[in-house]
């Protein structure tokens, strides 16, 4: 079976397609860089309009499949930016009824999880997601994805790339931060915000604001902001695996590709025995063959969605998804590629 | 004085040993180095949380509720005795499925009985999941205070309830029933403060995901 996924929940578009085995055949993607400042959703949404045709093409071609192979099509339902969301479904809608495949509905966060899982070959992880808008520690449990903490207030790529667009730097921030970072000699003690396996950026922001007022190096600054941040992520992540009883970890999302924080969260791994797998930067950002994959699953599982009830949800909940393809009461079932 | 035997849990942040002290059941709980924080950002945690965890229980312990005594506080090895109470994680029976829906009501409904005194107390936990309370049989005993505050306000108490919901919702599959009889007997006693927490604990959960 092969399914073509398209995301577009927020600055990515992206489309991919992927074989029952997990073989991701092509994968086309653009991101959206504003000129200046942070996203502005419409401008993100029409970028995406203009760039889709050209990486549905792309995506096509480079996969050696025939439109008379592809199965379904799968796209990001939700959680996301509406007109961004919208974008992608309006694509996905046309080629569903010019092919005449099937409408599979994928879960953002879900997806992020289930490529990883797939990958990885493990069984029931935790997620760690931590990308712009999306900060959560997530897992399959009680029948059904759960968050298990998440960010109180801002995405961990949002406060970064805040935080780096207000000391001069340019979308995407989080980058930039990296670079100065590595740089960076002194470290400040900031504040370190953990409620349970919730956490929150907002303090944090307002204190590295103040130490940029005092005269701080920008390096330090950066170099600080990530160890504690960072440490903030791993922590989370440690106290749902810790609550759950589970050994394996994976990753997802813009911000795991940075390599500060994959190496902080392999020291918390190492001495709990938990194993950890970080997907490559292009399955680990957004992306479509994560959304092909899912929608591998989903659609296997009998999901399906009629084009006058496609309607995007910006603010699905992680636990409104139905997992068909996870079978048992309280925990993962096998993956079973059709 | 102390003597150690074996070790009875990890968490998330210490190991819980198994002790006496002074011929009493104990346990000690050993806060760990964390190698994945920076050394200082490590060091003011864990004496932060240690002196916060000690103070808490005992103020805890003071406005009436379950908590465990406090044996011992050594800030040079970070290590706490404690009585060692005789309970069973929530955890362990929220997620049992062949524990009865009547057990389970019972238990919720003493725990937001007893969350409602502590906030009422002004203390807020700050870790409310079903592993760091431990029902005793007839009442819950609070454990794990280290992210509590003494000066919380809507916002900390709001997230306590919510830690409740997403944890019920995680354990059991009657989630919302168990909800419903936990902010009960929450209100009823916190009778002051319940309406504006419980619509905090809403606006929590239905904060923005996507930012
Ligand atoms: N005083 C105590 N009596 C009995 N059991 C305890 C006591 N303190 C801790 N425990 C057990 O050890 C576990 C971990 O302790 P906790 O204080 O929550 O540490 P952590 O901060 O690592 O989560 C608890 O969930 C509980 O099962
Ligand atoms: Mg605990």
């Amino acid at each position: 079976m092969v399914v073509l996924g398209i995301e577009s929940t927020a600055h990515t578009a992206s489309v991919g397609v992927v074989d029952g085995s997990a073989r991701v055949r092509s994968l086309a993607t653009d991101m959206y860089r504003p000129a200046h400042g942070g996203i502005h959703p419409r401008e993100a949404a029409n970028h995406h309009a203009e760039v889709f045709p050209e990486l549905v093409e792309r995506a096509l071609v480079s996969s050696g499949v025939d439109v008379t192979e592809i199965e379904a099509i799968a796209f990001s339902q939700g959680p996301g930016l509406g007109p961004c969301l919208r974008s992608g479904a309006t694509v996905a809608r046309t080629l569903a009824q010019a092919w005449e495949k099937p409408l599979v509905p994928v879960n953002h966060c879900v997806a992020h999880l289930e490529i990883a899982r797939v990958l990885s070959g493990f069984r029931d992880p935790v997620l760690l997601y931590a990308s712009g808008g999306n900060t959560q520690v997530v897992a399959f449990s009680n029948g059904r994805y759960r968050v298990l903490g998440e960010t109180l207030d801002l995405g961990i790529g949002n406060f970064l790339d805040k935080l780096a667009l207000s000391l001069g730097a340019t979308f995407p921030g989080g980058p930039i931060l990296e670079k100065w970072a590595r740089e960076g000699r002194d470290v400040e003690a900031l504040p370190y915000s953990v409620h349970g396996m919730d956490v929150s950026f907002s303090g944090l922001f307002t204190a590295a604001r103040a130490a940029v007022a005092r005269g701080i190096r920008k390096e330090d600054l950066a170099l600080s902001v990530e160890l504690t941040a960072y440490a903030m992520l791993c922590e989370i992540a440690e106290r749902g695996l810790a609550h759950l009883g589970s050994r394996e970890l994976v990753l997802g999302g813009g911000v795991a590709c940075n390599a500060r924080l994959r190496a902080m969260v392999e020291a918390m791994a190492a001495p709990r025995g938990i194993r950890v797998y970080s997907p490559p930067p292009s399955l680990c950002v957004d992306n479509g063959a994560m959304i092909a994959w899912n929608g591998i699953l989903a659609h296997a599982g009998g999901i399906t969605t009629e084009i006058e009830d496609s309607v995007v949800l910006p603010r699905q909940r992680t636990d409104q998804v139905d997992a068909p393809w996870r079978a048992g009461p309280s925990s993962g079932g096998e993956v079973s590629p059709p | 004085m102390e003597s150690e035997t074996e070790s009875l849990a990890e968490g998330a942040e210490a190991k819980i040993h198994l002790a006496t002290f002074l011929g009493l059941p104990a346990v000690r709980k050993v806060r760990l180095r964390k190698a994945y924080r920076h050394e200082a950002l490590d060091a003011r945690l864990r004496s932060e949380r240690i002196r916060t965890e000690a103070r808490l229980l005992r103020e805890a312990r003071r406005a009436g509720l379950r908590t465990p005594v406090i044996y011992d506080l050594d800030l040079s090895r970070e290590t706490l005795t404690l009585e060692r109470l005789e309970g069973t994680p929530l955890t362990e029976i929220l997620r049992d499925p062949s524990g009865s829906p009547e057990r389970r009501q019972e238990v919720v409904r003493h725990l937001g009985r007893a969350l409602g005194r502590l906030h009422a107390a002004s203390i807020s936990h700050g870790d409310l999941t079903g592993s760091n309370v431990l029902w005793m049989g007839t009442d819950v005993a609070f454990l794990d205070l280290s992210l509590g505050s003494r000066t919380p306000g809507l916002e900390e108490f709001g997230i306590d309830l919510h830690l409740v919901e997403e944890d019920l919702r995680t354990l059991c599959a009657d989630a919302e029933a168990l909800y419903e009889i936990f902010q009960a007997a929450y209100s009823e006693a916190n009778p002051r403060d319940a309406a504006a927490i419980r619509e905090r604990a809403q606006e929590i959960k239905g904060r923005v995901r996507y930012a």
